[in-house]
């Protein structure tokens, strides 16, 4: 039992030290002032944080039918709208998997 | 790791759970770096983008690392804004690419702004055509404007981490930062004030995913994160694994068979 659920920490333990092949691009693979600190897990993991509660009311919005969400993160009530975002960064021209 | 393939495949299945308001952004540095990108002039990225069905994109430096003008190229084949509020020409003042794009979707308006980090000018040739604006100056002044068109401002930010946190206290009214630069992994959305922050690591690895929720009053509440590694067990989406084919034809790569 134990050792299923370590399973998946091992994995990104594995995987984290995964790196991607060396650039072959004819210029530096990165320009001047680029950073590059990153931490490196792998698997899919998820969390969730509260928002301090708010204190001032923005334009109200159109009536908007809330469709029941099925949170990946949390149960929201009927009465919200779940926005998600898909987000990418710094892909540096990768088009192929790089490591 | 990663790959247009198997992102393309999350991101459908994804797109398909018909619940939510759904938004795909790209925070730069994009475009150029790796041979075939270079090649192409950065076209393999924004025709993968482009069928993946992209909303937004910021610009960094890589992504200026062909210049102003091939970048203004892209910007004209991508299906979908190229964005930066504080790239401007070095001879009007005016921003060379669209500052910000409002999106309307299930009765909400999503107003997404692109900021450049000021490095970018170090990018050939920028500094003699464009200027990089001082960012956070740039966006506490367009706001207002933005604000007011918007039920939520989504401000993606090629700053970096922590100038992202100091943006976020600077500027109230900014609701989501998503950002790029440091190649940061957030595991957990951090909340500046009352702006999520989140970033998602480098090299096109991961995909991000930040879940919220917003009220009648357009409030958020509940922001979750979940780091979606594109690992070899997600299948590659055939669409994408034949147009990046395509480009490899003709810009056949070095092998070590074949140097």
């Amino acid at each position: 039992m134990i050792g299923r659920m370590l399973a998946p920490l091992l994995l990104v333990s594995i995987l984290s030290v995964v790196g991607c092949a060396p650039n072959l691009a004819p210029t530096s693979s990165l320009l001047p002032g680029e950073q590059g600190t990153s931490m490196a897990p792998t698997a899919t993991l998820t969390y969730d944080v509260p928002l301090p509660p708010p204190t001032a009311t923005r334009a109200t919005v159109a009536g908007q039918g809330s469709p029941q969400p099925q949170a990946s993160t949390a149960v929201a009530p009927q009465s919200l709208t779940k926005l998600t975002i898909l987000h990418t960064n710094d892909s540096r021209g990768y088009v192929d998997p790089c490591g | 790791m990663g790959g247009v393939a198997r992102r393309a495949t999350m991101i459908k299945r994804i797109r398909a759970e018909a619940d939510t308001v759904f938004l795909l952004l790209d925070v730069g540095n994009t475009l150029f770096d790796q041979p075939l990108a270079l090649q192409s002039e950065g076209r393999v990225v924004v025709e993968a983008m482009n069928a993946m069905g992209y909303d937004a994109m910021a610009v960094g430096m890589l992504d200026l690392a062909k210049g102003v003008e091939v970048l203004r190229q892209r910007a004209a084949e991508a299906r979908f804004p190229i964005l930066s509020a504080n790239l401007v020409s070095k001879t009007d003042g005016k921003p060379i690419l669209a500052p910000y794009v409002v999106i309307r979707r299930h009765g909400l308006r999503y107003g997404i702004l692109g900021v450049t980090d000021p490095d970018a000018a170090n990018a050939p040739g920028v500094r003699q055509v464009a200027d990089v604006l001082d960012p956070v100056e740039t966006v506490r002044k367009l706001l207002p404007e933005l604000r007011s068109q918007s039920d939520v401002v989504i401000v993606i930010s090629r700053l970096g981490l922590g100038e992202d946190r100091m943006l976020a206290r600077a500027v109230p009214g900014i609701d989501i930062i998503v950002g790029g630069k440091t190649h940061d992994l957030l595991p957990v959305p951090e909340v500046v004030g009352k702006a999520i922050i989140t970033q998602m690591g480098y090299d096109g690895k991961w995909l991000g995913r930040l879940d919220t929720y917003l009220d009648a009053e357009s409030q958020l509440s509940k922001p979750g994160v979940e780091i979606i590694g594109l690992t070899p067990d997600v299948p590659d989406d055939p669409e994408l694994v034949a147009l990046v084919a395509s480009w490899q034809q003709r810009f056949p790569q070095p092998t070590p068979a074949n140097p």
